[in-house]
């Protein structure tokens, strides 16, 4: 039941998806083939899922609401997903299964389903433990969904993180996890679909799929909660229809794409500015299209995506006084965010200097980007690399696909985005779609080489392949191996909770004691993901100052207005405790390691 | 060339061959096996064929066919060979049937080509069918894009790719296998067993 609950969780969730991604059909250009439809549909879905849990979220979050949505979505998708099923067969008997890609494909799936199941470990270092997965935990808790006031980046738009929460409230902590499925099956599909757009056959959209799943540096994008791959999903809809749109409804539907992904991550304003401006440029001065028609439809499609992120926005300009939070600093001349101590914006400035530089900023480090991509991902703070195939076959795909229209979009787009990610914060992931791009080149590059030179050029084309791909797994599949032992072993499970979550026995504790209800945390280290108690943090790892004091005595002048029952005091790490070893008015009833545990008298 | 030998070939089922990229004439294979005649182009080696082509065809090469077998008029074309001038167009902006001047082919071949075009070619670049609305088939067949491996071809030397495809190889067994922390475990391994 432990294992099965997080599937059915997420069965739910991907056919509530297919149900409210339904509602889009009407918008999906007719000449899409039922593999694009499939995408838009399923991505579409999960996007609008997403918002509705939000705007819902907003004044009522727990498992009835929840659920409603999800069954609503369902109902939506009954007809459909009958009619799917009818026709299972003979789309299977249409479908070709080259043995190698599909194995590959298979491998990663399976090892990401069985890893899935897991448990979550770790420390603040991990985002999910810091707030992917904080949030939609408080917001259940809650009963709201509300920023978390002790961690800055829950903030952030959440239309995926919402579905996290609905994942918890049905299935359990380890829905979330199981999560990075649906996530890879979604890039997977989106992979094959534009690799088929560009020409390739059945063949070519499987390696690129395998080439693609392969990459480490995409893969920790899909897993233990980061939603980077899903967003990539999102990006590449949207960059499908802006250079297919034609009518006003695929410009709304380009929009509404646009819109998902603003929800999903605030870097996908870059992306939606950069994008509207490469559609108009491929309409008009490549497809030769009336500007008029162009101007209009992008217009649509503008509103379309204003509408769809708007709920996140709004939210954060109505109750925390910024749309984007944390705010650039170029907005604080503009609004005025609630609690945004000087020093908050320090720390998450420097925190941006110092881990977004990756490799340097000059035009050299530029021009060697695909070099270093390749060969020193890690220096990106990406984990694994991408693989030899986009360097070394995907300029022979640009070659090739010079003349079409739909791939100089492709190359526009990602000369730009790679520039504005240059520019601004040089994370892998963030970067994911342009890999997925680089891999679409790369098997067409592969064809044509293979044309071009058929001996010695096939031997080296297959030979960059098996390289990306087995080197990929060699890395995914010893890297999950934790994962794949703790979700068949209970007690292996148990075990490595112990050693890898530090304060593990502190948080068994104050779960498992029913005395214990709201609970004062002093140390601005401690992951509150763990906790399954109400909590109060009174700073943050970025500086937030909950309670607007800053030392622990004047929050223990506040304690009898908190309400709280106990006190979690911890080493921070100048080796100290905040509360002396007999403070005034407090008990300790549990000590292990660096950490106490104190009942308010 | 003689004028019955002309007559000859224009009577039977033949096939002209203008392209260098021998992968390009598999999905053609089963139907060299309908034909008795294959012209190939100054410069192709008949060697490249045998996987395709079946024992004891003939092979003839296109300067042995004269006038008749001369290259089609090609607007904005390069010296490069093309594909298949029987074959329908791998470009859109081409008509879609042997152009006019080159009627040595049966138009019985033409059909039969251009129907393995419509159900099976599968090479990235099939280019030849026009947009469909209802159409199931890759995308590309149905957009206006352009591009092909016909424009491809006289950008890049063969050997120019294969020499930076093995340039990356070459880098990154040196930067990410042989600088691996397991590698260097290895060499100093083989330096140790060498040393003694």
């Amino acid at each position: 039941m432990r294992l099965l609950a997080p599937i059915a969780a997420n069965l739910l969730l991907v056919a509530s998806a297919i149900g409210y991604g339904g509602l889009l059909r009407r918008l999906i250009p007719e000449r899409f083939t039922d593999l694009d439809r499939l995408v838009i549909i399923l991505l579409g879905g999960s996007g609008i899922l997403g918002t509705i849990l939000f705007c819902v979220g907003q004044f009522w979050f727990a498992r009835t609401p929840i659920l409603t949505v999800l069954l609503l979505g369902v109902a939506l998708a009954v007809r459909p997903l009958l009619g799917a099923l009818r026709q299972f067969p003979a789309t299977v008997r249409k479908i070709s299964f080259p043995p190698i890609p599909v194995a590959v494909i298979s491998l990663v799936l399976i090892v990401t389903a069985v890893a899935g199941l897991a448990l979550l470990t770790g420390d603040m270092n991990n985002d999910s433990i810091a707030y992917h997965y904080l949030g939609p935990k408080v917001w259940l808790r809650n009963g709201v969904i509300r920023a978390v006031p002790d961690e800055l980046l829950t903030y952030f738009p959440v239309a995926v993180e919402t579905q996290y929460a609905a994942l918890m409230a049905t299935g359990g902590q380890r829905a979330p996890n199981f999560f990075a499925v649906f996530a890879l099956t979604a890039i997977i599909l989106t992979t094959a679909s534009l690799a088929m757009r560009l020409g390739t056959d059945a063949s070519g959209a499987w390696w690129a799929a395998a080439l693609v799943v392969a990459m480490p540096a995409v893969y920790t994008g899909a897993i233990i909660g980061f939603l980077d791959v899903l967003f990539a999903c999102f990006l590449l809809a949207a960059v499908r229809l802006a250079f297919d749109a034609e009518t006003l409804s695929h410009y709304a539907l380009f929009g509404i794409f646009c819109g998902i992904s603003m929800g999903t991550k605030e870097t996908a304003i870059v992306a939606w500015i950069l994008l509207v401006f490469c559609s108009l440029v491929i309409a008009i001065w490549v497809v030769r299209r009336a500007p008029a028609a162009v101007l209009k439809g992008l217009a649509v499609s503008c509103v379309a995506a204003m509408a769809l992120a708007s709920p996140f926005y709004l939210r954060n300009w109505i109750l925390y006084g910024c749309p984007i939070y944390p705010p650039p600093p170029v907005l604080l001349h503009f609004f005025h965010p609630k609690g945004m101590l000087p020093a908050m914006m320090h720390e998450l400035l420097k925190n941006m200097h110092d881990q977004d530089q990756g490799m340097g900023g000059g035009l050299v480090h530029f021009l060697l980007l695909p070099f270093n991509l390749t060969y020193h991902t890690s220096n990106f703070n990406g984990a694994g690399g991408i693989g030899l195939a986009p360097l070394a076959l995907g300029p022979f795909g640009i070659l090739a696909l010079r003349r079409n229209a739909f791939a100089k979009g492709l190359l526009l787009f990602a000369v730009l985005q790679i520039t504005a990610w240059f520019a601004t914060a040089q994370i892998s992931r963030y970067i994911i779609p342009l890999y997925v791009l680089g891999a679409l080149f790369g098997v067409v590059g592969w064809r044509t080489v293979a044309g071009v030179a058929p001996r010695l050029g096939r031997v080296l084309c297959a030979t960059v392949v098996a390289i990306s791909v087995l080197y990929g797994l060699g890395n995914i599949v010893p890297a999950r191996r934790g994962d794949l032992h703790a979700a068949i072993s209970s007690s292996y499970e148990q075990k490595r909770m112990l050693e890898q979550t530090p304060r593990a026995a502190t948080f068994a504790f104050l779960n498992r004691d029913p005395s214990i209800g709201n609970i004062l945390i002093l140390n601005d280290g401690i992951a509150a993901y763990f906790l399954d108690k109400p909590y109060i943090k009174p700073w943050g790892r970025w500086g937030e100052q909950t309670l607007g004091v800053a030392t622990a005595p004047q929050v223990m002048a506040l304690l009898p207005e908190l309400h709280v029952t106990h006190v979690l005091d911890a080493k921070d790490i100048h080796g100290a405790f905040r509360l002396p070893d007999h403070p005034p008015g407090l008990t300790l009833v549990f000590a292990h390691g660096d950490e106490r545990v104190y009942r308010v008298d | 060339m003689s004028a019955p030998d002309s007559a000859r070939l224009r009577a039977s089922p033949q096939l002209i061959l203008r392209t260098r990229w021998i992968s390009l004439c598999r999905p053609y294979e089963a139907h060299m096996r309908k034909i008795n005649l294959l012209c190939i182009p100054q410069g192709f080696r008949p060697g490249l064929l045998a996987s395709v082509a079946p024992t004891g065809l003939n092979i003839a090469r296109g300067e042995q066919m004269g006038q008749a077998f001369s290259r089609p008029p090609k607007p904005r074309r390069r010296r490069m060979p093309v594909l298949f001038c029987s074959a329908p167009r791998l470009k859109m902006d081409r008509p879609a049937c042997p152009p006019a001047g080159t009627n040595v082919c049966p138009t019985g071949i033409s059909r039969v080509l251009l129907a393995a075009a419509k159900s099976g070619y599968s090479q990235p670049f099939s280019m030849s069918e026009p947009a469909d609305a209802n159409s199931t088939a890759p995308p590309a067949v149905r957009a206006a894009d352009g591009g092909g491996p016909t424009e491809f071809a006289p950008v890049l030397w063969p050997r120019l790719a294969e020499l930076w495809i093995l340039m990356t190889i070459v880098i990154f067994v040196f930067l990410r296998i042989l600088g691996s922390h397991t590698a260097q475990r290895i060499l100093s391994l083989v330096r140790h067993v060498f040393g003694r």
